[in-house]
């Protein structure tokens, strides 16, 4: 666990660095360019708000430190739904739109339902930040044999980054988050903790946890 | 009447980038960026510019050994660098001596360089190449 708070922590103070020296560069623009400060206020914005979820992330680990891991069934389909909706209300309207698409019917999971909970959120935020422009992030969720994946993906952020890629002179700060690793070793870290598995492409974050076991029917006359 | 001055700037974080980048072309200055060591080569390739903004903590390839394989082309040996960057000298182990050998115009914090700092040190860079 040492190895890998040195890695989080020493994350954390390069992007928090980076952050607020965005926020800090944005303040003095607005001061200095009146014209602009619709653009650079929403840039400001963004800067803080990458340092508020970089504190948030310590504050999770330390969270994880202190618990004992309690295995029961957790009902994803709520905490998604209700993490969705307090996200959405957080960021306001002005932020992404964060939409569920159910491509399969929800199941239970096993693991700590606090940690599952911590998880989605963590990679929730980082979806968010892969953004600065009002656009749909959609989640969808998958089930099959004994796992539950869920698919964090926006065509219009692989879109985009692609399109950076081809073209760097075009570059935008819309792909900020691929290089912000603190949230991802985070998300990972509480993951492995449950048993599950979190994994990045360039299309997709998937986070696979095993299905709670399914109760025996009991079929038989009483006693 | 010269081409405009061109800026490179080697910066992973996006925002950050795109900070610099909004602070300069509000000076005129024609800028280009580059999030890691391929993508710089490949800018390079393009247009030479005539002063280099460089972070140290990239991916994969860090700024000092871009620095490095730089200066070891003629063609790009003159060109001003001005570090950006968290790090302090110490770490990075850049001494005065080995920051004159690779030509290092100016070494700066980023949490103590303003974007109009930065603005200054460019112009300032500019003007001593001419």
């Amino acid at each position: 666990m040492g190895d890998e708070f040195a890695q989080l922590a020493v994350a954390v103070l390069h992007q928090l660095k980076n952050a607020l020296a965005a926020a800090q560069g944005y303040a003095e623009m607005i001061a200095e360019a009146p014209e602009h400060n619709a653009q650079y206020q929403r840039l400001l914005q963004h800067s803080l708000q990458r340092a508020q979820s970089l504190l948030y992330s310590l504050e999770s680990y330390r969270v994880l430190l202190r618990r004992s891991e309690t295995a029961g069934p957790v009902h994803l389909d709520a905490i998604l739904h209700s993490q969705l909706r307090e996200l959405q209300e957080e960021l306001g309207s002005g932020a992404a739109t964060i939409t569920l698409q159910r491509v399969y019917q929800v199941p239970s999971i096993s693991g700590d339902s606090e940690l599952v909970t911590e998880i989605v959120r963590l990679i929730l935020y980082y979806m968010t930040q892969l953004t600065i422009v009002p656009q749909p992030i959609s989640i969808q969720v998958a089930a099959k044999a004994d796992t539950v994946c869920v698919y964090f993906a926006s065509p219009e952020i692989v879109r985009t980054t692609r399109a950076n890629l081809r073209d760097s002179a075009n570059s935008g700060p819309y792909s900020q988050a691929m290089s912000n690793e603190v949230i991802l070793i985070l998300a990972k870290l509480l993951a492995a903790k449950l048993s599950g598995r979190l994994w990045v492409r360039q299309q997709h974050i998937g986070l696979r946890f095993k299905r709670a076991r399914q109760l025996p029917l009991s079929i038989g006359e009483a006693a | 009447m010269g081409r405009p001055a061109g800026i490179l700037i080697v910066e992973d974080d996006h925002l950050l980038a795109h900070m610099y980048q909004l602070r300069l072309q509000a000076e005129q200055l024609p800028v280009s960026v580059a999030h890691n060591a391929d993508e710089f080569w490949q800018q390079l390739a393009k247009h030479k510019p005539t002063v280099i903004v460089l972070d140290i903590l990239l991916p994969k390839v860090n700024g000092l050994h871009i620095l490095k394989d730089l200066r070891s082309h003629s063609r790009y040996a003159k060109i001003p660098v001005i570090i950006l960057t968290n790090l302090n000298r110490v770490e990075i182990e850049l001494t005065p001596e080995l920051a004159d050998v690779l030509g290092v115009t100016a070494y700066l914090v980023k949490s103590q360089t303003t974007p109009e700092t930065l603005v200054r040190w460019v112009k300032r860079a500019i003007t001593s190449k001419a």
